[in-house]
């Protein structure tokens, strides 16, 4: 090590940053080197009387958390947002479950209006014939289309 | 209030002194180091909102402020930088006239100080932060950082030299 080294470590020794090991390895030499004791002393005056301004610096400004809050998303603000867009989604989706197909009304209708004129008119009750086909012999299209595709 | 805003509430209340602190070390200004300070409280939140918090949130706000400061001292390098070296030394009690000849001098050694050299100083020096704790907030090897600050010290120590004669 030379004098630079020496010297620099005098400067950790001063901020109380030197270890064991470099506090004892200055010391032995502080002890045969008269210039680096100089230099130890001016120093100790140079640095010694440096501004250090952290006790009156770390006092937080006026509005400044105000001002820090401002700058982040407020919570609020999204819970109404998302509350809103739910709400709009469950209207939609009620809307769209609840909601009455126009064909549905038409064979009610129909069939109202048929036995209000049955009523009215004092026609008897229908009865279906005795030579009507059953029920289960009445085919759909599916049923018929099925029927000619075996044939 | 949702979990990440009371999250940011109670980092922003237990480190706001310490990242204002570093912050004005570094600038060297009042308000730009509260504007520093809101700034790196900014890049905390937007951390938040991408991941999972830091495992050391002192430790990640104490680098961020960093580098908040030194890209607010590079913006602002054209500017003067009046306000703060004529406050009088908090160290030096006595003759105003002195005290303020003695700030302008520490503030002029300060700028023939390398970048590096300049943060360590100041980190050590003026926000009392160990050696260990600004390697770690620079991502430095100790020794890297010792060496940096004993030479700023031994440049300061020269650049004062002229006033205490």
């Amino acid at each position: 090590m030379d004098h630079e080294n020496f010297r620099e470590l005098l400067c950790l020794r001063l901020y109380g940053e030197a270890d064991e090991t470099e506090r004892r390895t200055l010391d032995e030499h502080l002890s045969g080197c008269a210039d680096c004791r100089v230099y130890a002393l001016e120093l100790e005056q140079g640095l010694g009387v440096l501004p250090r301004r952290r006790d009156a610096r770390d006092d937080l400004p006026a509005g400044w958390r105000e001002r820090l809050r401002a700058s982040v998303p407020a919570p609020r603000r999204r819970v109404r947002i998302s509350a809103f867009v739910a709400g709009l989604a469950a209207g939609i989706a009620l809307a769209w479950i609840l909601r009455v197909p126009p064909r549905a009304l038409a064979p009610a209708a129909t069939s109202i209006e048929a036995s209000r004129v049955v009523e009215v008119a004092g026609l008897p009750p229908f009865v279906p014939r005795a030579d009507a086909p059953p029920a289960a012999t009445v085919r759909g299209p599916l049923t018929r289309l099925a029927e000619l595709r075996r044939r | 209030m949702d979990a990440s805003h009371a999250l940011f509430e109670r980092l922003v209340a237990e480190h706001e002194r310490d990242v204002l602190r570093v912050a004005r070390a570094i600038v060297r200004d009042a308000h730009l180091g509260a504007d520093v300070a809101q700034e790196a409280f900014l890049r905390l939140w937007r951390a938040l909102q991408a991941s999972a918090p830091p495992a050391r949130p002192g430790a990640w706000l104490r680098t961020a402020t960093i580098s908040a400061a030194l890209d607010a001292e590079r913006r602002e390098q054209a500017r003067p930088r009046s306000e703060l070296s004529a406050e009088p030394a908090s160290a030096s009690a006595g003759d105003p006239a002195a005290e303020a000849e003695l700030a302008r001098r520490y503030e002029r050694a300060l700028a023939t100080l390398s970048e590096g050299q300049r943060t360590v100083f100041l980190l050590k020096h003026e926000s009392g932060l160990s050696l260990a704790e600004v390697a770690e907030a620079l991502h430095l090897a100790l020794p890297t950082v010792k060496t940096q600050f004993a030479r700023a010290c031994s440049k300061l120590q020269q650049g004062l030299r002229p006033f205490r004669s």
